[in-house]
């Protein structure tokens, strides 16, 4: 701005020029507006690259310059005024607040950063089982890697949310792994994302590593676990249980990542896959019939194979577990001494039985034929239909029952998942199983049984054809539960705690917990079937049976009228006891 | 730390004298015991986000702008600032005093939510889940006191009240709203971007302790942000005396 020479004073500027300083500092404001806009969006939508989200740089800029250019004077003169140093002093002050504040951020934040679940339900954290294999990294030559796959993200608005989610999950999981390794076996496992779209090469040597030739856009989230030249995928399909009605619709999905994630290690570790035979030949439920329970197996590295005991009696020599899933008709006696045989060298028998009822079609008409083989081990079955109330016959058929809860009955390391995730097991018709004494050096522990008062109702033994006349009147042997659903029977424990070598059984009370409609619905049928084989195949320390970590869900007892009160008490009185405090505040002030 | 203390009391002496704050807390009471039995009467859940997701969520942007807009707006406009300026005291003791004692106020507002708590269990005869309460009721104390120190910082910068009491409120407001945007991958694009964001929206950290979890990170964000807008607030104070 031109001063008056003599006097020091300013000039009186034209009135056109002070009318353009006014536009041209309007229009600089608006520019800046506009520039730091633009900036943000292009920050968050990563459109540097783009074009057309480039164009309001090209119109913004000119006119900052310009305005700045014709502003030039009054900016130079407001520097010198004190208002400028104040805001200048206040600006570096907060800047080097804000470097402060990002150091520490960085320094306590994110390079020596703490977490601690304080929840009942310990949701957020890592199972024992997973600490332990984390732990036996250290003795590793070479560090594990998970490789995150990214893909495009989807166009379809939820499923790009559901992607997003899991991804979060996905993340954070492995966060929790990667925590948990510094500590216990340091620099011994990493994770990385690798974005299939813009790292082609990466991707190529991951996919030569895995055997694949492509990768498919399905396969994106997928995580892939290296170890030298080892290497694993796990699909999304692996960290997920979906839960079915009975009629095999989805209830939606449950994140299980840490069962498939430790699982997923220990078999990098240790590829070796264990047989699990299937049996069929005397109306078992087969392989192809037991979809879910066979898959589930599959994801623990078991090999599941079919076995036809009624054409091939023998079971094979490399058999870890056998399963007998609902005979329908009695075994013949070539296959009771081919099982026989098996026990007697140590084999591991998982025996699911129904009661047997000609009035229904679905159940055996047939006793097994394996009641002698099974008490030489000190379990016997019953005849009898384990139920929960009186339900009337109808046309000569009972109406189906109502589910019988199942509770651990053991504190056997084998059903510990199961009481870890608080699930019980689902029953519809079981039979009763019942436990006797034991050979010397066996024996035989309750692993499920029913809930002694389950609605209050008494639990009784019923007849296995009249259910309209249960056995529950006078002289019945067992009215009232808890009865006994599941039992296993193993050789007895040394003193130093191992287990000597030798048969081991587990034998439920319905074959429908492992049909697909049970099996995939029920998170406890799901475990307890599991957690069978597992221990069945002697796989105590070195399986991934861990449940899904969810918040048990508390419910309160809450009627319509209490709602109703509580809604008087704290929404109506509770604040009108504080403004009546106000009032008789303000009064005590005023007087 | 002897004058902090005094000041601190006479702020709450002040506070608890004050039937604005008590008429606050009655709206305050109002609005989060509507909330809580709506959500309990529907749910019936006995968990701490029915009683502490409104807490930490929306209260405290409605709040915080009422109990703090006169701290510092309302002594400039009366000219009690440069009179407790004049006094040997601090300028960081006086803010400090100010922040601690509406933070306190605060609190003992949210202690009577303990009624709420305690009507639920009535209810409810099984385990309680205490630590996830505990982690709970830590982060909405965290969370509220992030807004409060963004409050006074609000009132540092005006005269008048009212207008600090919007600004607080619609930028606080702002705030909320761009945490559920920024979750959006339509609206941003994932990757580091979105990360940096989330990290930046103080929704994000208070979920963590919503999910019964203390992370050391949550706990350093929180004190470190109420840190620098004390400081902020504080250069802004100071920064009459250089006029």
């Amino acid at each position: 701005m031109a001063l008056n020479g003599a006097s020091g004073e300013r000039a009186p500027r034209p009135a056109g020029v002070t009318r353009l300083v006014k536009a041209a500092r309007l229009a600089g404001t608006l520019a800046c507006l506009g520039l730091s806009v633009n900036v943000f969006v292009c920050v968050v939508r990563d459109r540097f690259a783009d074009a057309r989200a480039l164009a309001p740089f090209a119109v913004f800029a000119p006119l900052l310059l310009a305005s700045a250019w014709i502003c030039r004077e009054e900016f130079k003169a407001s520097l010198r005024g004190p208002r400028m140093r104040v805001a200048a002093h206040v600006l570096v002050q907060a800047l080097l607040g804000f470097i402060v504040l990002g150091a520490v951020l960085y320094a306590f934040g994110f390079r020596f950063h703490a977490r601690f679940d304080l929840s009942t339900d310990a949701v957020y954290e890592l199972h024992e089982e997973t600490l332990g294999r984390l732990a036996g990294l250290k003795d590793l030559a070479e560090p594990v890697e998970a490789v995150v796959l990214a893909g495009e993200p989807a166009a379809d608005p939820n499923e790009r949310r559901e992607v997003e989610r899991l991804r979060a999950e996905l993340n954070a999981l492995l966060e929790r792994y990667k925590r948990h390794a510094d500590e216990l076996a340091p620099g011994r496992f990493g994770f990385s994302t690798l974005n299939m779209l813009a790292e082609p090469s990466r991707l190529e040597r991951l996919g030569k590593r895995l055997g694949l030739a492509t990768f498919t856009p399905e396969m994106s989230e997928s995580v892939v676990l290296l170890c030298g030249e080892r290497a694993r995928l796990l699909t999304k399909r692996d960290f997920f249980v979906v839960n079915r009605t009975p009629e095999g619709v989805s209830l939606g999905a449950r994140f299980h990542g840490e069962a498939a994630l430790t699982a997923g290690l220990r078999l990098l570790l240790n590829p070796a896959a264990r047989a699990v035979y299937v049996a069929h030949g005397h109306g078992e439920r087969t392989v192809a019939e037991l979809t879910g329970f066979v898959e589930a197996l599959r994801k623990q590295n078991y090999d599941v194979r079919g076995l036809d005991l009624a054409a091939a009696p023998r079971v094979p020599d490399d058999a870890s577990a056998l399963v007998l899933c609902g005979p329908r008709e009695t075994y013949r006696p070539a296959a009771v001494a081919a099982l026989q045989a098996y026990l007697e060298r140590g084999g591991r028998l998982f025996l699911l039985v129904d009661p047997v009822q000609p009035a229904l079609s679905e159940m055996p008409r047939a006793e097994t034929g394996l009641g002698d083989l099974l008490q030489g081990y000190g379990i016997r079955l019953r005849q009898d239909l384990a139920t929960r109330g009186v339900r009337p016959a109808v046309l000569g058929e009972p109406l189906p029952l109502e589910q019988l809860v199942a509770l651990p009955a053991s504190r056997a390391l084998l059903l510990r998942p199961l009481a870890e995730a608080r699930a019980p097991v689902y029953f519809e018709r079981p039979c009763a199983v019942e436990g006797l004494k034991p050979p010397e050096g066996r024996e035989v522990a309750k692993l499920l049984e029913s809930p002694p008062y389950q609605t209050r109702e008494a639990l009784y033994w019923a007849d296995p054809v009249k259910l309209a006349a249960p056995r529950h009147e006078a002289g019945a042997e067992s009215l009232q539960g808890p009865v006994p659903l599941a039992l296993c029977a193993g050789p007895v424990k040394s003193a130093e705690g191992a287990e000597t070598q030798g048969a081991r059984i587990v034998v439920a009370a319905e074959s429908r917990i492992l049909a697909d409609a049970q099996f995939m619905q029920y998170m406890g049928n799901h475990l307890f079937a599991l957690a069978s084989v597992r221990w069945l195949a002697g796989g105590e320390d070195a399986g991934a049976s861990i449940p899904p970590r969810s918040p048990k869900i508390r419910m309160a007892q809450l009627e319509e009228r209490e709602a109703e009160v509580l809604m008087l008490l704290l929404v109506i009185i509770l604040p009108a006891l504080l403004i009546f405090v106000g009032v008789v505040v303000w009064a005590s002030r005023r007087t | 730390m002897r004058n902090f203390v005094a000041l601190t009391r006479r702020e709450l002496l002040s506070v608890y004298v004050s039937p604005l704050a008590y008429g606050a807390a009655a709206v305050f009471m109002f609005l989060f015991g509507a909330f809580f039995v709506v959500q309990f009467a529907r749910l019936k859940l006995v968990e701490v986000t029915a009683v502490v997701e409104p807490l930490g969520h929306i209260l405290p942007a409605l709040v915080a702008p009422v109990l703090t807009m006169r701290l510092l707006a309302e002594e400039r406009r009366m000219g009690t600032l440069e009179m407790l300026m004049t006094a040997p005291v601090g300028d960081l003791e006086v803010v400090l005093a100010k922040f601690f004692g509406v933070w306190i106020f605060y609190a003992s507002m949210v202690a009577l939510t303990a009624a709420h708590v305690g009507a639920m269990l009535w209810f409810y005869d099984g385990s309680v889940d205490w630590g996830g309460f505990a982690a709970g009721y830590l982060g909405m104390l965290l969370m509220a006191g992030l807004f409060l120190a963004y409050g006074l910082f609000v009132s540092s910068l005006f005269e008048s009240p009212i207008l600090a009491a919007l600004i607080a409120f619609v930028s606080g407001l702002l705030v909320l709203m761009a945490g559920f945007l920024i979750s959006s991958p339509v609206l941003v694009k994932p990757g580091l971007q979105q990360d940096i964001l989330n990290f930046l929206m103080p929704f994000k950290h208070y979920a963590t302790f919503l999910q019964g979890v203390v992370d050391t990170r949550d706990l350093v964000y929180f004190a470190a942000s109420i840190a620098y807008l004390l400081f902020l607030t504080t250069k802004v104070v100071e920064s009459r005396k250089w006029r």
